[in-house]
């Protein structure tokens, strides 16, 4: 509503409800009543109009409206105040890599829905335009420090005035709308993810979740998951499709023919049927109800409760699983072994072998190949400087330039003995701090299973019936025992030995130190001892 | 530390430069002869310069003269098999800092270098 008042018999001044504008109406009359400009300005100045807010042009074309035309009513607006400039509210823009990342999952969801699944081995035949729902993930992925979107601050904006020359406030803007929580935070005008993982962006809130769960399958729908963090998989895996995550996975179903690759623990819960195409490698330790036809690298333990079956596993520490049966397959582990049964009344080929691993024994042959080579070429070196100090008095400058080479090749070579002989004791060490290698098998170890403890391989002759352990004494000869027996069985009936084309590299190394004179510091074996059966020591 | 070494023989190159990360000096530039030295002591900038006498192109008793021209006063020792007294006395004329025979030991060398770099820093 506006404010309004009459003045004299021909005047009407108003200003609207706002106070940004004041209206004069000079009413109709007699030509010579009209008011002068003065008079209007003095009926503006008793309504407290400002004078800096008065349009003198508005005045004067309204004046002479009235004069040309004094039987009509003639109105205009003749002051405005300013209005006030509102302060504008905290926003928040996605970085658009991200915006395009969530578009492509919204394209690749409805694609999925409109072409349905690929059938199997369709997947890798992308067109254009068509989406391979294997390869593209269905979620967005940020690392800890990546920015997730730009923040901008809220403003407080700039005052008005009114006709009056009255102060209008203007409205500050509302700070951030949009909920985060400790998985962001804001970094120089940016949303930063405080920790790696998904990442969740609705209306009004953005977080970062640090654990990937996914409630069905990992399938198409998913695509190949890449986590910078803990997987949780409540459904399946499905064939050919990968997980990798850099911290612990959980699968509650089965998992098929796929690979899963991480750096903490792995548990299957049902286990996995890899039908000789599954692959895992787990940093930590893997623990699975069953594995069927899968190949492996696991760093730390493996536990299996039920059944490793046509298997390549090839494990950093220990395999602990009492209960399981091995059969089928190959399975390495660096220091123990511990299973129900191992190999099959049918013979089926099965073989188990505990060491510190091919790779360190075959250091073990290199150090000793590389003293032996290094030495011959000392060797050379010192006949030749022999032969050249003997041969004349003085040398001309080929000789001389060919004794400091000589003489030069000696120091080196003597320096790099010292070294390989240094890295020998070293590995010795290494070795005899590890546990003696030990196969212990609860129930049956068949007929035709084949073990190899370090560098002794043997297969077994008839079907041995548990508890029994194999593990090798000081001097490196395979000892068996039964159940907790605290002396060795005879083992020569029960087993043929087998070339398997390898020295004791404890033996070697020690043999390498001695040889260069080095003090090996005679380190006993750290094995279960001659005294303690190998049941209770293990 | 920057030093160069200027000997047309790879092998003796090697050598030296063994030396020298024995004594902790890493930043060295190789020159195959004479010549080539000239083409790059300019950009290099050596603390001290290692100098075989006899190398095809230009030999070192050229290369020291001509450097010494050129009032460069980086310090020179010269590693030669060349163990004539007269011809130790041509090369210090020349503006050679040390003098080193071959064949020579690590610890020779070491021990001229150091010699060499104490005398000019004094």
């Amino acid at each position: 509503m506006a404010d309004e008042s009459a003045h004299s018999s021909r005047l009407i001044v108003s200003v609207d409800k706002a106070g940004l504008s004041c209206t004069l109406t000079i009413l109709p009359g007699r030509e010579e009543e009209i008011p002068s400009d003065l008079e209007l300005r003095a009926v503006l100045e008793e309504q407290r109009i400002a004078a800096a807010a008065i349009d003198a042009d508005a005045i004067d074309d309204l004046i002479a409206a009235a004069r040309e035309n004094p039987d009509e009513e003639h109105s205009a607006c003749v002051a405005r105040g300013t209005p006030p400039r509102d302060g504008e509210h905290a926003g928040f823009t996605l970085r658009p890599e991200l915006a395009d990342r969530f578009e492509e999952i919204e394209h690749r969801r409805r694609a999925l829905l409109e072409q349905g699944e690929p059938a199997p081995g369709d997947a890798e035949q992308v067109g254009e335009g068509a989406v391979d729902f294997r390869e593209m993930s269905a979620f967005v992925i940020v690392h800890e420090g990546e920015e997730i979107g730009m923040v901008s601050d809220p403003s407080d904006g700039s005052d008005g005035t009114d006709v009056r020359g009255e102060t209008i406030p203007a409205k500050k803007g509302h700070s951030l709308q949009i909920r985060t929580d400790h998985t962001t935070r804001v970094r120089s005008g940016w949303l930063v993810a405080a920790v790696s993982g998904k990442l969740l962006v609705s209306v009004d809130r953005v977080a970062v979740e640090p654990t990937l769960t996914i409630d069905e399958d990992v399938d198409y729908s998913t695509g190949n998951i890449d986590f910078p963090g803990d997987v949780v998989v409540r459904g399946s895996i499905k064939d050919q499709f990968r997980v990798c995550a850099s911290g612990d996975v959980r699968v509650d179903s089965l998992v098929e023919a796929a690979t899963i690759d991480c750096d903490g623990d792995l548990t299957l819960s049902r286990g996995m049927a890899g039908r000789d195409a599954g692959e895992l490698r787990v940093g930590r330790t893997l623990r699975a109800g069953y594995l069927d036809g899968v190949r492996g690298l696991i760093e730390g333990a493996c536990i299996v409760t039920n059944e490793i079956k046509q298997c390549r596993l090839r494990v950093g520490r220990a395999v602990e699983s009492p209960a399981c049966v091995f059969y089928g397959g190959e399975l390495l582990a660096d220091h123990r072994i511990e299973l129900g049964i191992v190999g099959s009344e049918g013979g089926v080929e099965t073989s188990v072998g505990i060491g510190a691993g091919d790779e360190i024994d075959d250091l073990a042959v290199r150090i000793e190949g590389l003293i032996d080579t290094i030495k011959a070429k000392r060797d050379r070196a010192g006949a030749e400087l022999d032969a050249l100090n003997k041969m004349a008095r003085k040398l001309n400058a080929m000789q001389a330039e060919r004794l400091t080479e000589l003489q030069f090749e000696q120091i080196r070579a003597d320096e790099l003995t010292a070294r390989l002989g240094e890295a020998a004791v070293e590995l010795l060490s290494l070795f005899t701090r590890c546990p003696q290698p030990t196969l212990s098998v609860r129930r049956t170890l068949h007929a035709g299973a084949r073990v190899r403890l370090r560098h002794v391989g043997f297969t077994v002759r008839d079907t041995i019936q548990g508890p029994v352990t194999f593990n090798l004494d000081r001097t490196g000869s395979v000892r068996c025992f039964f159940g907790n027996a605290r002396e060795p069985s005879p083992i020569k009936h029960l087993v043929r030995f087998e070339d398997t084309g390898k020295s004791d590299p404890v033996d070697l190394l020690r043999s390498c130190a001695l040889h260069l004179g080095l003090d090996t510091g005679d380190p006993a074996p750290m094995d279960t001892g001659d005294d303690t059966p190998p049941a209770q020591a293990a | 530390m920057k030093v160069m070494l200027i000997d047309d023989s790879k092998t003796m190159r090697n050598i030296q430069r063994s030396v020298l990360k024995q004594i902790g000096i890493e930043q060295v530039e190789e020159a195959c002869d004479g010549q080539d030295a000239l083409s790059k002591v300019g950009a290099f900038g050596p603390d001290l310069i290692l100098v075989d006498w006899n190398m095809p192109n230009m030999d070192g008793l050229t290369f020291i003269k001509t450097f010494r021209k050129q009032n460069k006063t980086t310090p020179l020792i010269m590693v030669t098999t060349e163990a004539e007294k007269s011809r130790v006395i041509e090369a210090i004329k020349a503006g050679v800092n040390n003098y080193v025979v071959k064949p020579f030991t690590p610890d020779l060398l070491s021990q001229r270098i150091n010699e060499t770099m104490s005398k000019c820093a004094a």
